[in-house]
């Protein structure tokens, strides 16, 4: 019978035959997540692009692969009157809607994934239902991460 | 100039010479995220306080990749609802208020442990690259320059931890239709649970990312939720409906999450009749999850850079 070749690699102190797979860094019996692309954009959000842009990156991969986004963010001012940007990143999606006075839209980053492309939506939401009329503002420099994976979440 | 060799290895029961890129269980060109650390946080809670912060001190001269989960003993951490015996996890919170900058992770508002997965890749490059680290074991590092770049840049590098693959599938959820009553009547809850074995002995990092609030299907769909739908592909654009339907005032609330434990792959579903005395026949839908369970605990320390 053949044998099976296999490539295993381990946590340093760790044996990749005695000890749990958990601890084995790379083991070619699994699949491991691989990105397909990868990037660092900066956008701003202004009346010049009606507070949204977006990053699309096409895949052509025929299935919905795994995403991941991390970006900057907006908080309320020390007024409580507008909103600012923060130099820090977090987890998309996301939607920040505060009660500042008045009331700014809410930041809202999403995902649109389907078989050919990854949609990375970064916009402000001005038509919320409970309010009549909410400010925009502006927003630049942001920063986004993305990494979008070959393989299916 | 250096030659740059590549590692390509086929999934089980593939061909290499005929595989496609997605058909591959290691294809160097496309780097493979680097997990340094896994670090558990506790809040700080002042007395009287429900929630408190909690942050780590990462050292590393950047913001680096992240990801973090939550542990609950309770449905939604509230003791009047569903225990969980063992405890279970659950992807952490989105928003502003759990972040990462070139110093610290910080989460302004925790109740509860957290796990925090910490990848050596940067969100942002740092004015001064860090040197290449030594490993004293045997590695396996790939990329353009193995001697003076900073260890990020390598596409496969052995010394971390990859997101390998234990069990990945499609749970397909058959959640039956219920006649409940308003509260007055006393059925006006109802949690259904599914589940998929792993058995791997630690709650494992997972995907879809469904945070701690869940998926709200009712504000999602405006309540015309689907008959047959899939969860990550409401939990890619729910953010845009949050904001925008502020004030929802649904009275037949249903709602997913996504937990694990030791054993176990979890998806609730939660339907919740909101009026007093207005009877509700909620009907079945097929809910589908795409699931994706890594070889990697949640809730185990450790620092690859120490």
């Amino acid at each position: 019978m053949a044998m099976t070749p296999v490539l295993y690699t381990a946590r340093k102190g760790k044996d990749v035959f005695t000890d749990n797979a958990r601890f084995r860094t790379i083991d070619s019996t699994k699949n491991q997540f691989k990105v397909f692309a990868s990037g660092t954009e900066t956008f701003s959000l202004n009346s010049g692009n009606s507070y949204s842009w977006s990053k699309t990156v096409s895949h052509d991969l025929g299935y919905v692969p795994l995403a991941l986004c991390w970006a900057y963010f907006a908080e309320p001012n020390d007024d409580n009157d507008n909103m600012v940007k923060v130099e820090k990143f977090t987890l998309t999606p996301y939607a920040i809607l505060q009660g500042t006075d008045p009331m700014t839209a809410s930041l809202v980053s999403s995902m649109e994934r389907d078989t050919e492309d990854v949609v990375f939506k970064f916009f402000e939401q001005d038509d919320i239902l409970e309010f009549d009329s909410v400010n925009n503002f502006t927003l630049t420099d942001m920063v986004m991460r993305y990494l979008v994976f070959i393989d299916q979440e | 100039m250096a030659k740059k060799f590549i590692l390509e290895i086929a999934k089980a029961g593939k061909d290499l010479t005929t595989a496609v890129n997605k058909d591959k269980a290691l294809y160097s060109p496309m780097f493979l995220p680097k997990i340094y650390a896994v670090k558990k946080m506790t809040p700080d809670i002042p007395e009287g306080w429900v929630s408190g912060d909690y942050e780590y001190e990462h050292g590393l001269s950047y913001p680096p990749m992240y990801l973090y989960y939550e542990q609950q003993n309770y449905f939604q951490n509230n003791p009047a609802s569903v225990e969980f015996d063992p405890e279970r996890y659950v992807y952490g919170s989105q928003a502003r208020f759990a972040n990462m900058d070139g110093t610290r992770f910080a989460n302004k508002s925790g109740s509860l442990d957290a796990y925090l997965v910490c990848f050596l890749d940067p969100l942002k490059s740092p004015a001064t690259a860090p040197e290449s680290t030594t490993h004293g074991s045997p590695r396996l590092k790939i990329g353009e320059d193995l001697v003076d770049s900073p260890d990020y840049l390598a596409d496969t590098d052995s010394k971390y931890q990859t997101l390998k693959v234990h069990m990945q599938g499609q749970l397909s959820c058959s959640v039956p239709e219920w006649e409940s009553t308003g509260y007055i009547g006393g059925d006006a809850i109802k949690f259904n649970w599914f589940t998929v074995t792993h058995n791997l002995g630690y709650p494992p990092v997972h995907t879809p990312f469904v945070n701690t609030v869940g998926l709200s299907l009712d504000m999602a769909y405006e309540d015309s939720i689907p008959t047959t739908f899939t969860a990550n592909d409401v939990n890619d654009s729910w953010a845009e409906r949050w904001a925008y339907d502020f004030g929802w005032a649904g009275v037949y609330i249903e709602g997913l999450w996504i937990y694990v434990d030791t054993t176990k792959y979890y998806v609730g579903y939660k339907r919740q009749n909101l009026t007093a005395s207005t009877a509700h026949t909620f009907p079945a839908r097929t809910v589908k999850v795409n699931y994706t369970i890594f070889n990697l605990p949640i809730n185990e320390e450790f620092n690859l850079l120490a």
